[in-house]
């Protein structure tokens, strides 16, 4: 019997910089290729909300946590149809400097990233044990990633090269001792390193120097958000069905309100005959923008 | 890590700039224009939207990341616990001398046996003292000496080449020590010293890693307890005296503060008492937050293989009690006084028998 209960899931607090927002635009459903992706400004468009007075927080600095704006760019929203924004942590694309060991715990394997290769917006994150969380994933030869495997970060400090005399001249005299600062090098521990008890030469695989890798962060669960622009949804057709009408009998203007009496819609209504009187269609015409304004719903019913 | 996916639809009845204020008549009224001529309503065909934005909510899934537990000391690498050094002589550079430094540094290997294997096809020898010489015969060549160590954890081989005859050896750091330039940073192209004996480099000690930064939480704690004033009594007269301080282990313990008619006033370990003529003692002393007492060094262990993984600590021996013959008398408290196995067979004068498998 469990002594309790602990959730697994928290509101994000993630900083805009920290995460990636690609937009796929399609102007239909059934658009089968031909996909344009485009990588959107996350630190302009992305705000996280803030605590006020009424929320209990410290107003305007402590981040409410979970609930972000997302502001939609009007020069890329301008289309009907359909925008996927797929938003997910950042990735931060470097390599593996080395692989080595520390010089006083031999058994403790990790990877060596120089920061002069990371990307220089994302290098604040490089810092002692900043990096704790963060997942690695590796890029083959050809520029593939390795599929379905990952690593773990689990520390992260600065470190520095030492040479080391070893008895056994098959393993490496360089290794590394960790340092507060002052140094490039950046020594990462990942899970798993150590081999398995029930068979100790299955040494995991971690990664090898001048690998290109993705660090990302894991500050949040991806997202997918799949936005439609359409001149009509479910309240619209409402408006149409139950909303306010007109129609004027001496010209045939047909006129639609919503519930607050805005014009929505203007309709020609009339008729088709025939040079014999015959009728032959009754017909409903969109007036488009040619909107009869003296048919406004206050100015007909007063 | 879960994903999360959103729909929403923007249709023009959700839009406040899709309805275009008019007035006629006196009469104030919204018209509302299509979706199409927001999008391509502006100049150059440019979209009249400007403030679209939409509440999203971001959750992460947390997972602890490990699994640790503390052990009980030192960390060392199995080929320090267990270890040799070997030498010849100028004299006999086939006459090999094999020194065991494997005690050197702690008391887990007293329970262990040795065993030498030469590396040339000779015998395995057993080695039950410090030292032990083999001779390689006037036979040239690389040889691998092997030092197996057994005992109730398993055997720990070390091995280490030998080309014979042995001759000088040259020796890079004579002092242990080696010189290397820092890669990058501040301390670039600075030569740094590394002492590269071991010396314990894992030590891990509260005093290496106090600070004295402690936050003071001022709040006053007190109440009621039992007068302590006797604990202050000096020899001699008078029995109290607030010019003395009381010293227990080399630490100041207590002093009092004053003696009167209303109460008697003392300190003992920073905390205040009272002593009042009904009887009651009362104690005062401030809170604080953490200090150099609150921290205990345990150093931590990552077991990877044990991730998202909970289980109790199991101890597993190889070692069994069996109840031996009573007698009455044999006291149990000397139970208290045995702290390890060899105790056990040492003093437990045949009262419990031991298998060691």
């Amino acid at each position: 019997m469990a002594l309790g209960t602990y959730g697994t899931t928290r509101p994000a607090d993630m900083s805009p910089e920290d995460v990636e927002i690609i937009l796929n635009y399609t102007p239909s459903r059934d658009v089968t290729e031909n996909f344009t992706l485009k990588k959107l400004d996350s630190a302009s468009i992305l705000t996280p909300y803030f605590h006020n007075n009424q929320t209990g927080g410290n107003a305007g600095v402590e981040i409410l946590g979970g609930l972000y704006n997302l502001k939609l760019p009007a020069t890329e929203f301008n289309q009907l149809g359909i925008y996927t924004l797929y938003i997910r942590p950042a990735e931060v694309r470097t390599s593996i400097t080395d692989c080595g060991v520390l010089s006083s715990l031999p058994n403790v394997k990790g990877i060596i990233i120089d920061l002069n290769n990371v990307p220089q917006q994302y290098r604040n994150r490089f810092t002692n044990q900043g990096l704790v969380g963060f997942r690695i994933e590796y890029l083959n030869s050809d520029g593939t990633k390795v599929p379905n495997f990952y690593r773990i970060i689990t520390s992260s400090f600065f470190c520095e090269p030492v040479v080391t005399n070893l008895v056994n001249s098959s393993q490496k005299s360089i290794r590394y001792r960790y340092v507060d600062s002052g140094s490039d090098l950046m020594f990462c521990t990942v899970s798993p390193t150590s081999a398995p008890t029930n068979k100790p030469s299955a040494t995991p695989y971690i990664g090898q120097p001048n690998q290109n890798i993705i660090i990302t962060n894991t500050f949040f669960n991806p997202m997918s958000i799949d936005i439609q622009v359409a001149n009509y949804d479910v309240d619209t057709l409402g408006i149409a069905l139950y909303g306010n009408q007109t129609k004027s009998i001496e010209d045939g203007i047909y006129t639609i309100y919503d519930t607050q009496n805005n014009i929505y819609k203007q309709y020609n209504l009339f008729e088709v005959r025939d040079e014999f009187n015959n009728l032959l269609f009754e017909v409903r015409q969109d007036r488009g923008d040619n909107i009869d304004f003296s048919k406004n719903f206050s100015n007909v019913v007063n | 890590m879960i994903s999360d996916s959103q729909y929403i639809k923007i249709s023009p009845e959700v839009l406040s700039s899709d309805i275009i204020q008019e007035t006629l008549s006196g009469n104030t009224f919204g018209v509302y224009s299509g979706m199409s001529e927001i999008l391509s309503g502006g100049t150059n065909g440019s979209s009249l939207l400007t403030g679209l934005t939409i509440p999203v909510v971001f959750t992460e899934t947390f997972n602890d990341l490990g699994y640790y537990s503390p052990f009980d000391g030192l960390a060392l690498q199995y080929n320090v616990i267990t270890n040799f050094l070997y030498s010849a002589t100028t004299a006999n550079k086939y006459n090999i001398t094999l020194y065991n430094t494997s005690d050197e540094f702690y008391g887990v290997n007293q329970f262990a046996t040795y065993q030498v294997d030469w590396g040339d096809g000779s015998n395995v020898e057993s080695m039950t003292l410090s030292s032990i010489t083999h001779n390689y015969q006037q036979i040239e060549g690389n040889y691998n000496i092997k030092l197996i160590q057994t005992n109730p954890w398993g055997t720990t081989t070390i091995t280490k080449p030998i080309s014979i005859p042995m001759t000088g050896v040259t020796i890079d750091n004579p002092e242990g020590t080696v010189t290397f330039d820092s890669q990058g940073g501040n301390w670039s192209g600075t030569s740094s010293t590394y002492n590269f004996i071991f010396s314990g480099d894992a030590e891990n000690t509260v005093q290496k890693q106090i600070t004295s930064n402690y936050i003071t939480v001022p709040y006053i704690v007190s109440g009621f307890t039992k007068s302590k004033l006797t604990d202050l009594k000096t020899y001699g007269n008078p029995p109290y005296d607030p010019t003395v301080t009381i010293f227990k282990e080399g630490q100041e313990y207590g002093r009092v503060l004053t003696i009167g008619e209303t109460y008697t006033s003392y300190t003992i370990n920073d905390v205040v008492y009272y002593d009042y003529p009904n009887g009651r003692t009362l104690f005062v002393l401030e809170s604080s937050g953490f200090t150099t007492n609150d921290l205990v060094a345990v150093s931590l262990t990552k077991e990877e293989n044990l991730l998202d993984v909970a289980m109790q600590p199991e101890i597993q021996s190889q070692i069994f009690i069996e109840r031996g013959k009573n007698s009455a008398f044999e006291g149990l408290q000397r139970l208290s006084e045995v702290d390890n196995i060899g105790d056990l067979v040492r003093y437990g004068y045949g009262f419990y028998n031991i298998n060691e498998e």
